[in-house]
């Protein structure tokens, strides 16, 4: 598979969502939907989002000229885009179930980011580990097939 | 005493009327044993001391009485208290292990061990419970009731009588008395309201939780974009003839969520004559819960009394139950 297609799609991916994350965060700033605790509510935003958007960006922004004509494997990028796209969509289920949390589980909006820290965490570590697997791996395809 | 004193007389009296000089010492001597004797035996006690609750806030109106006979006070509005026992009642009992009893509606009694001591501390246990302080914690907003509503009360029963109807009329089931100086104090239970003070409906009422609205569509997004702040009230209709103050002390809901006193009225206190010098004051204890922080007490309120009494519908059920 084409690297920067890809690389393309990756980045499609994570600044859409990060972008509708934005978006609903500034909103919750603006009706104070967190009450007097803005700080702790963009806190987790960023500590959810920022590293991989970070790592995706940097593939993004930063790649040689030549890297554009590598190809990637497949099955990598599958993977990787398939554990972005199961990231990403628990952290917006976060954030649009906390209505349905506060009512029955009587968790307040911060109260259900703070917990969701404890599977956020296991998962941003898979998410930064395929996506470095992938762009780490399109070199060694190509030198095999040099070779 | 009586009896060591008419004694120890006579035999003054009779010395006097003897010649013999050693019939008189022996009398004198007879006279010095009886003194020896009256000496020893007690004289009244005065036993002073405070009561507090947990908390370290002085207790009015605790009952502190001797067991075994009809000895007994109330605390004042300081906690303290003052019991002077007889040395009638002293002569009967082991003057090395007094003990008193000291009770309050909503709090678990306890036995004040005293020996020979003539001052006490003790702190009544109020099983999950915070005692209502009297004078009261500030409030949010005070309005003494129209006298006009207890006309035909007699007694403070009378009274209770009213605003227990009325009370139960605009959805009020669980009440708590506390004694306090001059009459006693009825505390409802904390309850859940909307920003108008209108009582929530059914279950939602006396939820501890912010209440949410049934699951719709616009209700999510409501939710979803907005924080659900919650409003908490209690109600505390105190009934006395004495003039009280604010301590200043701003309750939790925490502690209004414990007010738990005696599940009826004080039966001393529903005795007392309802006198024209008697008020019925609604204090209202308003909170305000939002959603991403702990419950805050509201000082002033964000209503009137008028409009909470309006709102809980107690103004329209005293009038009906004139």
């Amino acid at each position: 598979m084409d690297k920067k297609l890809a690389r393309q799609r990756l980045a499609k991916l994570w600044f859409i969502a990060s972008g509708f994350l934005l978006l609903l965060f500034v909103i919750y700033t603006a009706t104070s939907r967190f009450d007097n605790h803005n700080a702790e509510g963009w806190q987790w935003y960023t500590q959810s989002i920022f590293p991989s958007l970070t790592l995706i960006s940097a593939f993004y922004f930063t790649a040689h000229p030549d890297d554009l004509n590598l190809l990637i494997d497949e099955f990598a990028f599958r993977l990787a885009y398939g554990i972005s796209a199961g990231y990403l969509a628990v952290i917006i289920l976060t954030v649009l179930l906390a209505p349905l949390s506060f009512k029955y589980a009587h968790l307040s909006i911060l109260e259900t980011f703070h917990q969701s820290q404890l599977y956020l965490t296991i998962f941003q570590g898979l998410v930064t580990a395929s996506i470095g697997w992938l762009f780490g791996k399109a070199k060694a395809k190509k030198a095999s097939r040099h070779g | 005493m009586f009896f060591i004193c008419f004694v120890s007389i006579f035999i003054v009296y009779i010395s006097t009327y003897m010649s013999d000089s050693i019939h008189r010492v022996r009398c004198l001597l007879i006279l010095c044993i009886f003194m020896g004797l009256a000496s020893p035996c007690p004289a009244q006690k005065t036993i002073k001391g405070i009561i507090l609750d947990t908390d370290g806030t002085p207790l009015p109106g605790v009952s502190v009485t001797l067991p075994g006979s009809l000895i007994g006070t109330q605390t004042n509005g300081s906690g303290l208290f003052s019991l002077t026992i007889p040395a009638t009642v002293l002569a009967h009992i082991d003057t090395a292990h007094i003990q008193l009893r000291a009770t309050f509606a909503g709090f678990t009694e306890s036995q004040l061990q005293l020996g020979n001591a003539t001052l006490v501390s003790a702190i009544l246990v109020s099983p999950g419970g915070f005692p209502f302080q009297w004078p009261p914690k500030t409030w949010s907003a005070a309005k003494t009731l129209n006298r006009s509503y207890f006309d035909k009360c007699h007694t403070l029963s009378d009274v209770d009588v009213k605003l227990t109807l009325a009370l139960g009329m605009a959805g009020y089931s669980d009440q708590n008395y506390f004694a306090i100086p001059g009459g006693y104090v009825l505390v409802t239970r904390l309850e859940q309201i909307d920003a108008q003070g209108n009582p929530l409906k059914a279950a939602a009422r006396w939820q501890i939780s912010t209440a949410t609205p049934c699951f719709s569509l616009v209700a999510y997004l409501k939710a979803l974009l907005f924080a659900t702040t919650g409003f908490f009230r209690v109600t505390a209709f105190a009934v006395t003839d004495q003039d009280f103050n604010p301590t200043g002390q701003a309750p939790t809901r925490d502690q209004a969520l414990k007010w738990i006193g005696a599940p009826h009225l004080p039966v001393n206190a529903g005795k007392i004559v309802f006198s024209k010098q008697h008020q019925v004051t609604a204090l209202i204890y308003e909170f305000r819960k939002p959603e991403n922080g702990d419950a805050v007490f509201l000082r002033p309120g964000e209503l009137t009394a008028d409009q909470h009494l309006n709102a809980a519908g107690l103004t329209a059920a005293l009038a009906e139950n004139k």
